[in-house]
């Protein structure tokens, strides 16, 4: 059985025959080297020193077919579409729903038509909307 | 002749949009920015500013083991970013999503935004900038006697686990934790409990140890158990890592470069192949995976023998050292393995660096 001749390598030099010795410091640093990528890696991939997670179902990956330049938001019995142009703009079109509904974003208000395209002054999409119907009442769309 | 990237960021400078967009808000530069400087060579500068930011917020919670030399300074971040950059800009990686290509390139072709481009590079868990600093404490560990101790005890608790363990995956990328195999509950202890218990263990073997902290709690990773032995065991004796090790100059002299690559063309094939499994640390069964006729008993014993004599011929008698202490055969091999990293990057792929 080859196993235990081939395993015994990594036990190191065991000052006998300088020549195997050889081989047997050669499989204890490869073994090494081994151990240290891989606690280096698992240390990487647990995250030990990542102080800011991104959120991963925000990026945009080269095999991700999920279209990142759009997205549906739906609450209340509205349905809203907001649109990435290429210029990096945020569009939105009120796509059902009652009409004289208002978005709030921050401290803008951006009164809504439904079929009719409006501008938004986002950086990037929102988890979700709030907006105000014609009764005053605030819905969150996600 | 510019790209659209060159002419959008000239009308403005970096940071402002041409002037037909001038009534919207300013977007993210960073995509324009890298696509100026793969198309027209432009903006390396603006770029280069870009990334040594980020690299320095991402740098920051990382100790002084993760840079070169161990030295965590303004000069080792500075380096960092210079070498972080370098890789995005000429260096193919074959992981996804690069697959084959330079990350700038790839950056530009996939038509990434700039949140993604950060991503990639910096802020993910396995960004281009966290491999860096992975491969700089990597090599450090084998430098350092404390951090070496702690590598060495990480082998032999995943030897431990893999014989008498569970893996419980953890999901795409992240490293499994290890149960106890069989049925039974086991009640969780606190961190520092557990740590108690196992110091006043008769037994401290490692084996005994990582058995007796998995009967206290649900299953951890190999590095937490490792990081929970090194609380338990005694360390070993403290001693300064040096600033540069008399091997890693070894390792850059032409005269020992061409007596390894000298030694590596005469071992036949099945010599190579037992080499490789050596300095990667593989495993018997990627031996044999890698060469069945290294199944036999004989065959290992003669590729030992005819190994460890071409490497004392070739290399050790070249080196020409005075003895002493530091030149034992372990440390040795060590800049020799680097050498038949750099010289046969294909064979020896999966050798960290």
């Amino acid at each position: 059985m080859s196993r235990s001749t081939y395993e015994s390598l990594f036990d190191g030099p065991q000052g006998g025959d300088p020549a195997e010795d050889m081989v047997r410091a050669l499989a204890l640093a490869g073994r090494l080297r081994r151990s240290a990528y891989e606690l280096a890696t698992d240390e990487m991939m647990e995250g030990t020193w990542v102080e800011e997670v991104a959120d991963e179902s925000e990026m945009r990956l080269a095999a991700d077919d999920r279209s990142l330049t759009e997205r549906t938001y739906a609450g209340g019995g509205y349905t809203i579409v907001v649109q990435r142009t290429l210029e990096g703009v945020h569009v939105a079109q009120q796509l059902s729903g009652p009409s004289g509904a208002t978005l709030r974003l921050a401290d803008k208000w951006i009164p809504l038509e439904p079929g009719v395209s409006v501008e938004l002054p986002l950086d990037g999409m929102p988890d979700l909307l709030v907006l105000m119907d014609l009764k005053g009442r605030e819905i969150s769309l996600r | 002749m510019c790209s659209g990237a060159s002419r959008a960021l000239l009308w403005g400078g970096a940071g402002t949009l041409p002037e037909t967009h001038a009534h919207m808000k300013p977007t993210d530069t960073l995509p324009a920015l890298v696509q100026a400087f793969v198309e027209d060579g432009a903006y390396a500068a603006e770029l280069l500013t870009e990334f040594m930011r980020h690299v320095a917020t991402v740098a920051r919670p990382y100790p002084a083991a993760y840079f070169a030399l161990s030295d965590k300074s303004d000069a080792s971040v500075d380096d960092l970013g210079h070498r972080s950059f370098t890789v995005c800009a000429r260096i193919e990686k074959g992981r996804f999503p690069f697959e084959g290509r330079a990350p700038f390139q790839t950056f530009v072709s996939e038509s990434m935004d700039g949140r993604t481009i950060r991503y990639h590079s910096f802020y993910a868990k396995l960004s281009i900038t966290r491999e860096i600093l992975r491969d700089d404490y990597a090599r450090n560990i084998r430098r350092d006697p404390v951090l070496r101790w702690r590598a060495e005890l990480y082998g032999n608790v995943g030897t431990v686990l893999k014989a008498h363990c569970t893996a419980v995956p953890q999901g795409r990328g992240v490293p499994p934790k290890w149960a106890l195999s069989g049925p039974g509950l086991r009640v969780m202890q606190p961190l520092s409990v557990m740590e108690s218990r196992l110091r006043s263990m008769d037994d401290h073997s490692v084996e005994s140890l990582v058995l007796g902290a998995l009967k206290m709690t649900g299953s951890m990773s190999q590095s937490q158990l490792t990081n929970l032995l090194a609380a338990v065991l005694p360390p070993p004796p403290s001693e300064e890592a040096p600033a540069t090790s008399p091997n890693e100059a070894i390792a850059e002299r032409m005269d020992i470069r061409a007596a390894v690559a000298q030694a590596w063309q005469e071992l036949e094939p099945l010599d190579q192949h037992l080499v490789i499994a050596l300095a990667r640390g593989d495993a018997y069964e990627d031996l044999i995976a890698r060469d069945p006729r290294l199944q036999h008993k004989v065959a290992v014993s003669r590729a030992v023998s005819r190994v460890g004599k071409l490497f004392m011929q070739r290399v050790v008698e070249h080196l020409d050292l005075p003895a002493s202490p530091d030149m034992t055969p372990r440390a040795l091999m060590e800049p020799i393995i680097g050498v038949l990293i750099d010289l046969h990057p294909q064979e020896f792929e999966g050798a960290s660096s």
